[in-house]
């Protein structure tokens, strides 16, 4: 097959990581039939194969699918043609937010997460969560936090200072870009200034310092 | 035996448990771990681009600088991203160039270094004939379901199989428990979904949870934090999210080890778990 006979979102896909072998996709299911997630899929990873062979760039960006994916490789160990699968998966979440497509709360929890490891070098779960809550407005799951809160606190698995890498500067010069990508697509923006006014006058000193995401200055370099 | 020791961020917080007997109980198997200075989180699932083999990588560059060629990472997804990384430098000269490129200066990665979960080191670098000489309270009667999760056997690798693993059920058989053998144990149990999809979570874990207690399972053992956290600290939405109560105690692997050795209990963190062990810890004598 030429490239000129291929559609541009295919190619794309076919340059990222996992994307390589997506054309020796048979359509036989076994991916699908072995996804512990399929329940909350839209298409699955089978029909995600055949829509991306199609050049369906908005169908399966914009789709929920790459969001649920839990990473277990479980496909990705049965697949008889080799396609690297759980891979795709996470480079179809990279695209689907530099594409501007993605509007999953999942994508609010990744981008939460690498900003705060980003931070100290190391993950701090309550301003990882403090990060998300803020980001993805997802009322419902805060409520569903509380009562597990508790035994967090009372087992003492939450801390409440952060631990630091010597010198956090190395994360950013490792991963130089993490801010930007998710958030032009996923929470609307008036929610989090509305927020961010709301929160961030009350605040006290060392809550504003937890609440800045500190990527400013971190964006130039 | 000395190795580079990696906890990785859940190991300082939620799991401080595992940390603690981990330590506790290779110190007694005569197991030198020796803490990786500064290092650094492995980006879980959440790093981007080449960031996800340039994170992981600078733990390994640390090692090699404290002259160790192998290291111990406890948490399933940390030891996958450990690992991955270090093929990804091995087999290609321009990834480990780029890794090189974005340390900080005098740090380096030239050699490869080696990554082993420590389920591993028990089983083919220490051996089951040395631990079960070690056993002093057997774990008789316990009734043990081994939950494997998903990155401690895949994406595939030469310790174990990635669909019917049996490292667990071995070594729980060496400490003198009863193995209950169940569908499910390698199935995900959503932990990736925790916090914005919890209600995925509690459904996955929930099912794990019911299959291995259908089958006899009393106690479920594992070796991931985030596994723990969806099974422990989730149950109480887990048992919502099937309609049938579980109460079934999750105890890390290295938990079970240290009693069976006869180290103090106060020693292997068993008072932090969510769901409480002590029911069935006390029958089976402990």
């Amino acid at each position: 097959m030429g490239d000129q006979t291929m559609n541009p979102f295919l190619l794309d896909v076919l340059s990222v990581p996992g994307g390589d072998r997506v054309l020796q996709c048979i359509q036989c299911g076994t991916c699908s039939g072995s996804c512990p997630v399929i329940a909350e899929m839209e298409f699955g990873p089978r029909r995600i194969m055949h829509l991306i062979q199609q050049g369906e760039e908005a169908m399966v960006l914009s789709s929920h699918d790459m969001w649920y994916c839990v990473s277990c490789y479980l496909c990705t160990n049965r697949c008889p043609r080799e396609i690297q699968i759980t891979d795709l998966m996470a480079s179809l979440r990279e695209m689907a937010e530099e594409r501007g497509y993605a509007e999953d709360r999942e994508a609010d929890f990744g981008e939460a997460f690498s900003t705060t490891f980003r931070r100290y070098g190391r993950q701090f779960e309550p301003e990882l969560v403090l990060r998300y809550f803020l980001r993805s407005f997802d009322i419902k799951g805060m409520i569903g936090m509380i009562p597990l809160s508790f035994p967090m606190v009372l087992k003492h698995k939450m801390p409440f200072f952060p631990e630091r890498i010597e010198d956090p500067q190395e994360m950013v010069q490792i991963c130089p870009t993490t801010e930007g990508t998710a958030r032009a697509a996923s929470s609307p923006r008036w929610w989090r200034q509305m927020l961010g006014g709301l929160v961030m006058p009350f605040a006290p000193a060392w809550g504003k310092r937890l609440l800045g995401s500190g990527s400013k200055k971190e964006k130039g370099q | 035996m000395r190795y580079a020791y990696y906890p990785g961020c859940s190991l300082q917080t939620t799991a401080k448990e595992y940390d603690i007997s981990t330590r506790a109980v290779f110190a007694h198997m005569g197991i030198e771990l020796v803490d990786i200075e500064d290092w650094n989180c492995c980006g879980a699932v959440h790093a981007k681009g080449k960031a996800a083999i340039r994170l992981p990588a600078r733990n390994l560059a640390l090692a090699e600088a404290m002259g160790l060629d192998t290291i111990v990472a406890p948490c399933s997804g940390c030891y996958r991203n450990l690992r991955r990384a270090s093929k990804a430098v091995t087999a290609d000269k321009e990834v480990r160039k780029d890794v090189n490129e974005h340390l900080k200066k005098g740090l380096q990665l030239n050699g490869d270094i080696r990554v082993l979960h420590p389920l591993y080191v028990v089983l083919y670098e220490y051996g089951l004939d040395k631990v079960k000489s070690l056993v002093t309270h057997p774990l008789k009667g316990m009734k043990i379901a081994s939950y494997y999760g998903c990155m401690l056997t895949r994406p595939k690798d030469e310790f174990d199989s990635p669909e019917n693993p049996k490292g667990f059920d071995e070594l729980m058989r060496a400490l003198g428990a009863e193995v209950v053998d169940y569908p499910l144990k390698a199935k995900c149990c959503g932990g990736a979904l925790a916090i914005s999809h919890a209600d995925v979570t509690a459904k996955l874990s929930g099912n794990i949870m019911y299959s291995a207690k259908e089958h006899g399972g009393e106690v479920v053992t594992l070796g991931c934090p985030m596994c723990h956290t969806s099974l422990d600290l989730y149950q109480s939405k887990a048992e919502k999210a099937i309609g049938h109560e579980l109460d079934l105690p999750i105890l890390y692997f290295t938990q079970l080890m240290g009693l069976a050795m006869g180290l103090p209990k106060e020693s292997l963190g068993l008072e932090r778990h969510v769901v409480s062990p002590e029911k069935q810890l006390i029958q089976a004598g402990f």
